[in-house]
């Protein structure tokens, strides 16, 4: 077991993008890291202070001892991997998010509800604004295609067998009226229920 | 392995040798201008739309970077759907025959096809478009291969993923650590751009002479060749449309 924060910050990232799933946002840990970040780069000026001659900025910088030297480098590495450390871990979450919202077709009242307790404030904003983004791309098209649909398979047929997981109700498709039933199984057109399977009322048989 | 000559796979370079060459070329080297006659064939039966929009689609999945926007084109699919989808919708009013009937559901699965087809296109851009935002918002050159709508999504999806890494990570650090574009001294960048060293296979339409390869030897790419090559190598044959990417 690792202490170094940083490192389970990393792991969290693994974790989260070989499962799929979005884990809390870790704030304790990003506190924590942008502290010592402050921490050692206050370490890194003060040492550099401590070398550079008074009086004597002008002229070219001379090498600084190589204590001195040594000690900066380090701490400037140091710095330099944890800034990306934060970097990698907030950019792994937002693009998680967007595949996410992707994935609930655009929807962001449709997704939030899960996943809120999950983000930071911040993250919640994004997310908000990346659907609206999104949004007025899609308005691009939609006339005629709705871009937000899923593109994970390649449509094989018109018709879908499909099972109702939770009650629907009658509804209106191209071919008339159905009345989904729970636990009833119907064959109907794909394009009419895109949207009942992806907000989990309908689940595909095959 | 005298029995080799007599597998069916051997005869198909000449099997088709009655059929007259539209070819150009002279009918000395006739199997290679069979193949011809039947390639131009194809092409010429295949310049619709939807053919057009396949290799728009293949180009731009196993492109590393993004390619020009086929606007134009797409343009010309989504005129195809819409009109076929208001063709269907007066057919339905007016009461259709049981074989009409058939023939709507397929134009429809065609449709859906086309579609996919279609929104795969958009997505597939979509994604490299917001994984290389401040890349592309960085570069005039790449800029011009996008759509307006999509040049409007670049600039705002990065100003909303630096707002909330500003918020959550660097607003927080010192001043002087607060760059998100810096480019380290041994070469490595905060902006990550495609990485055009990427492999990738190409299928040259016609002669394309020699290439300089990286390590200085040259590489001679014949018609109809096909090769697993750097994209760096053949960016230009490919952006000529010299070779595809297949």
């Amino acid at each position: 077991m690792s202490t170094d924060p940083s490192q389970a910050l990393l792991l969290e990232c693994r974790r989260s993008a070989q499962t799929v799933t979005l884990l809390p946002y870790n704030a304790a840990v990003v506190t924590t890291l942008i502290r010592q970040i402050h921490t050692i780069h206050a370490h890194l000026v003060q040492s550099l202070r401590s070398a550079a001659i008074p009086g004597d900025e002008v002229g070219p910088t001379p090498t600084p001892p190589p204590a001195v030297m040594f000690t900066s480098t380090h701490h400037h590495l140091q710095i330099r991997r944890l800034k990306r450390v934060l970097l990698v871990y907030h950019s792994h979450r937002l693009n998680m998010l967007r595949g996410m919202l992707h994935r609930a077709h655009l929807s962001v009242t449709h997704l939030l509800p899960s996943i809120r307790p999950l983000l930071s404030p911040s993250e919640l904003t994004f997310i908000r604004s990346y659907a609206q983004i999104s949004m007025s791309y899609r308005a691009e098209f939609i006339d005629v295609l709705d871009i937000a649909a899923s593109v994970d398979e390649p449509p094989k047929g018109m018709w879908v067998n499909v099972r109702v997981v939770k009650e629907v109700g009658e509804v209106i498709t191209e071919g008339g009226v159905v009345d989904f039933r729970k636990g009833g199984r119907y064959l109907v057109r794909r394009g009419d229920v895109e949207m009942l399977l992806v907000q989990g009322y309908l689940e595909v048989v095959d | 392995m005298s029995d080799w000559p007599t597998l069916p796979g051997g005869s198909w370079s000449n099997g088709h040798s009655h059929l007259p060459s539209p070819s150009p070329e002279p009918a000395a080297a006739d199997a290679d201008a069979d193949a011809d006659a039947d390639e131009l064939a194809l092409d010429a039966e295949r310049a619709d739309a939807v053919t057009l929009l396949v290799r728009a689609w293949t180009g731009e999945r196993c492109a590393p970077d993004v390619r020009a926007f086929e606007g134009e084109l797409v343009g010309r699919i989504m005129g195809y759907l819409d009109a076929q989808a208001k063709l269907i919708g007066v057919l339905k009013v007016d009461g259709a025959s049981e074989e009409d009937h058939e023939k709507i559901g397929l134009v429809q699965m065609e449709m859906d096809r086309v579609g996919w087809l279609l929104r795969s296109y958009i997505a597939t851009r979509q994604e490299k478009l917001i994984r290389y935002a401040p890349y592309i918002n960085a570069t005039p050159a790449m800029q011009t291969r996008l759509s307006v709508a999509e040049q409007t999504l670049v600039e705002s999806y990065q100003q909303i993923f630096e707002e909330s890494l500003i918020r959550d990570v660097v607003g927080n650090l010192p001043e002087e650590l607060q760059a998100l574009d810096e480019v380290l001294p041994d070469g490595r960048s905060m902006v990550s751009q495609p990485d055009l060293d990427k492999a990738v296979f190409i299928r040259a339409k016609q002669d394309c002479g020699p290439v300089l390869m990286p390590d200085g030897s040259s590489l001679e790419i014949k018609k109809r060749g096909i090769h697993l090559i750097s994209y760096r190598v053949v960016e230009q044959l490919v952006l000529r449309g010299e070779v595809e990417l297949t």
